[in-house]
């Protein structure tokens, strides 16, 4: 009976024990932060190269010192769109983060009303407004600070241009001769990621194939096809003769692994995406490097891939205090000067009034995007859904030889099997 | 009658720690997972509709998520073939030592202490870096690039990442399994002139029948719910080729927003999982020492 007694009694403390033991840890926080004022907020950071994640660092370094009552934690995290998107399904939102405003899926979230509106904020004023309109949402209002522009390009290296007499080519034949020229001399030409061939499926696609994107939109919402389309076929021509200049385990490497042998010197150009600059610089901050639009047929008809790159918004449903900090903290980070620190830190060219890129090599794939023929990323028009597996099908056609024909054919396949209705 | 009540409710009072848990991790996240696949959820809308079976419908429809399935299939069966004979060569090898044995045991399981991204990250260097150089050395063409770059042998490369780090654990339920064989029944064996295949086969292997029940549900569980390796490794590529149903399920959810489609998915996964345990337990219930 005794003994009975004694395990009933165990029993009932270990459920006791289970069911308080959050709540008593919740009791104590709350207890420590009624002491203080400090308001703690996280920062979920997409961008995870580590010059971009550097210059973060910096940036609230001194901010933390302005403003010794804000404590922002940066978290940045592998897989950064979707552990975002599963954040929102939970209804575990960050209070400050970083997001596409352009994409698709970002006006998504703003429709169902998680997103704070920041139209009205007087830091929207001191972003470049070619690229603010560009981040409008449906109703017309700001709902992200956009911070910095990307672009996708071909980085090239200067000491090789140099040492081979080879100038920056301005059409696709020029560029082809430029890569038999350096296969002659036994140097890689280009250093194509193709385990990540996604940006480079983007890039050349909007190089090659001007309007492109739209007879993909046609395709999804059922009003075309891109098959038998002569553009596609000349993009689809040229995209496979790239890889015929390419470092031959392409289809193993990763963007990362790119940036890291251009940074060596082991091939004259990549395709690359801004957010590279700043891992090159870190691998090897001696090498002399510019950037050109991937050259299509003719001037006139060269499209460089550019956007609006991770830009800060808050969201709509954190707690009043966390609200007013991460505000605070997008007042300072819109400050011309803090903006060109970061910049100069990350390499990322800002979009902030009164800032300017410290890279003259660079300087001119910035004075084309301003005055060229730009394309947005294709998310900001087409499901990401279908992006993402038509990455699937450019890899396919590379890697199984197939013929341009039948690739096009797979696109519309792939379209219209992706296609939200 | 107070001592009576308290002697029934007890035992009934020690499981119920263990029932509030389970029921609000594993089984509510069950139902509303089976309620969320009946609707148009994408995930991020506060608002959705029910649409009855027509996920499903579509899932049917679906040539990506029938390969998705046979890549999974593929994926258990050589994780599982991998996982059971190696570890029972590895436990037969450790439980013969005569010295040493407890520090070899201990180095062969330091693979199941590291995390899957990391072993992942490790191999995926191995065979970008150091394949690729050996490839050209001997002249082996298929070697030339790595072996995660060419749909035939990427998911063949995952499995074998993935079977590097599993082994580890059954090795030691089977080594716990053969040092339960009493060894006067070897003896005897012996003296009645058994060769060594038939006192595996006689004595060993019934003996071990109920751990291989247990490192079979293991590994088939986890070789269909597979999710770690081939996302860090490939992301599911090239071609799709390594796209287990754990990505295509992760990807959809949280890339392609159709959450409910995932859920769909996840469903299937379950009652697939559910089917195959039920099956295998069945046959192995018989015979065996237990």
């Amino acid at each position: 009976m005794k003994r009975t007694a004694k395990l009933s009694v165990t029993a009932m403390l270990l459920m006791s024990i289970i069911l308080t033991a959050c709540g008593k840890e919740d009791a104590a926080e709350n207890g420590n932060a009624s002491k203080s004022d400090v308001v703690k907020i996280e920062f979920f950071q997409q961008q995870g190269e580590e010059a971009i994640q550097n210059a973060y660092h910096e940036i609230i370094a001194d901010f933390t010192k302005e403003n010794p009552n804000i404590v922002i934690n940066m978290n940045t995290v592998p897989d950064p769109v979707k552990v975002l998107t599963s954040r929102f399904a939970t209804n575990d939102i960050p209070p400050l983060f970083t997001d596409f405003p352009t994409q698709l899926q970002f006006k998504e979230k703003v429709k169902n009303g998680y997103i704070e509106n920041l139209s009205d904020q007087p830091f929207i004023k001191d972003v470049n407004e070619k690229y603010l309109d560009m981040t409008a949402a449906d109703d017309g209002g700001y709902y992200s600070l956009p911070y910095a522009r990307n672009y996708m390009a071909v980085y090239y290296n200067i000491d090789l241009f140099e040492q081979n007499n080879v100038n920056i080519p301005t059409t696709y034949a020029e560029f082809i001769e430029a890569c038999k020229l350096f296969q002659s001399k036994g140097i890689t030409p280009l250093y194509l990621p193709l385990k990540d061939v996604g940006h480079i499926f983007q890039a050349t696609n909007i190089a090659f194939a001007p309007g492109g994107v739209e007879e993909m939109v046609k395709v999804a919402n059922g009003e075309g096809q891109v098959e038998g389309n002569q553009v596609f076929l000349e993009f689809a021509k040229k995209l496979k003769e790239l890889t015929q200049y390419a470092n031959k385990d392409a289809f193993g490497v990763s963007a990362q692994m790119m940036q890291e042998a251009f940074a060596n010197g082991q091939a004259a150009m990549i395709i690359s995406g801004s957010y590279g600059r700043g891992n090159i610089k870190l691998a090897n901050p001696n090498l002399k490097f510019g950037a050109f639009p991937l050259p299509n047929d003719t001037v006139d008809t060269t499209t460089a891939l550019s956007g609006v790159n991770a830009s800060l918004s808050i969201s709509a449903k954190a707690k009043p205090e966390e609200k007013e900090a991460a505000l605070t903290f997008l007042k300072y980070i819109a400050r011309p000067e803090v903006a060109q620190k970061w910049s100069d830190l990350s390499g990322e060219p800002s979009i902030i009034k009164g800032t300017t890129y410290g890279d003259q090599y660079l300087q001119p794939i910035l004075d084309f995007i301003d005055n060229g023929r730009v394309h947005d990323w294709m998310s900001s028009t087409l499901q990401s859904a279908i992006v993402t597996e038509l990455y699937s099908t450019t890899q396919g056609y590379l890697i199984n030889n197939e013929t341009p024909e039948q690739y096009l054919k797979n696109i519309d396949e792939t379209i219209k099997l992706n296609a939200v209705k | 009658m107070i001592g009576k009540f308290l002697e029934r409710s007890t035992y009934f009072l020690f499981t119920v720690p263990a029932i509030i848990l389970y029921t609000l991790f594993f089984a509510y996240a069950v139902i509303v997972g089976i309620q969320y696949s009946f609707t148009d959820w994408n995930g991020i809308s506060s608002s959705y509709n029910y649409v009855g079976f027509s996920n499903y419908v579509e899932l049917w429809n679906n040539p990506n998520f029938r390969d998705s399935l046979l890549v999974t299939g593929k994926y258990a069966v050589m994780l599982v073939a991998g996982v059971m004979s190696l570890s029972l060569i590895l436990a037969l090898s450790l439980n013969s030592l005569k010295k040493l044995q407890t520090f070899t045991k201990s180095i062969y399981f330091v693979p199941a202490i590291i995390s899957a991204v990391t072993i992942s990250l490790i191999w995926d260097q191995i065979f970008v870096r150091v394949i690729p150089p050996i490839g050209q050395a001997l002249n082996i063409m298929e070697l030339f690039q790595s072996p995660l770059a060419h749909p035939k042998y990427a998911l063949f490369a995952v499995v074998i990442v993935n079977i590097w780090q599993a082994v580890a654990l059954p090795t030691l339920i089977f080594i716990a399994g053969l040092q339960s064989v009493p060894s006067e029944l070897y003896e005897a064996g012996r003296i009645d002139g058994a060769s060594t295949f038939n006192r595996f086969r006689y004595i060993t292997f019934p003996f071990l029948i109920p751990t291989i029940t247990v490192n079979m549900v293991l590994a088939i569980k986890s070789g269909i719910t597979s999710f770690d390796y081939a996302y860090t490794l490939t992301g599911g590529g090239p071609i799709k080729s390594t796209n287990v149903i754990g990505i295509m399920i992760y990807n959809d959810a949280f890339q392609n927003l159709k959450f409910a489609m995932a859920n769909a998915e996840s469903v299937i996964l379950f009652i697939v999982i559910a089917v195959l345990s039920f099956i295998q337990i069945k046959l192995t219930r018989k015979g065996g020492v237990h």
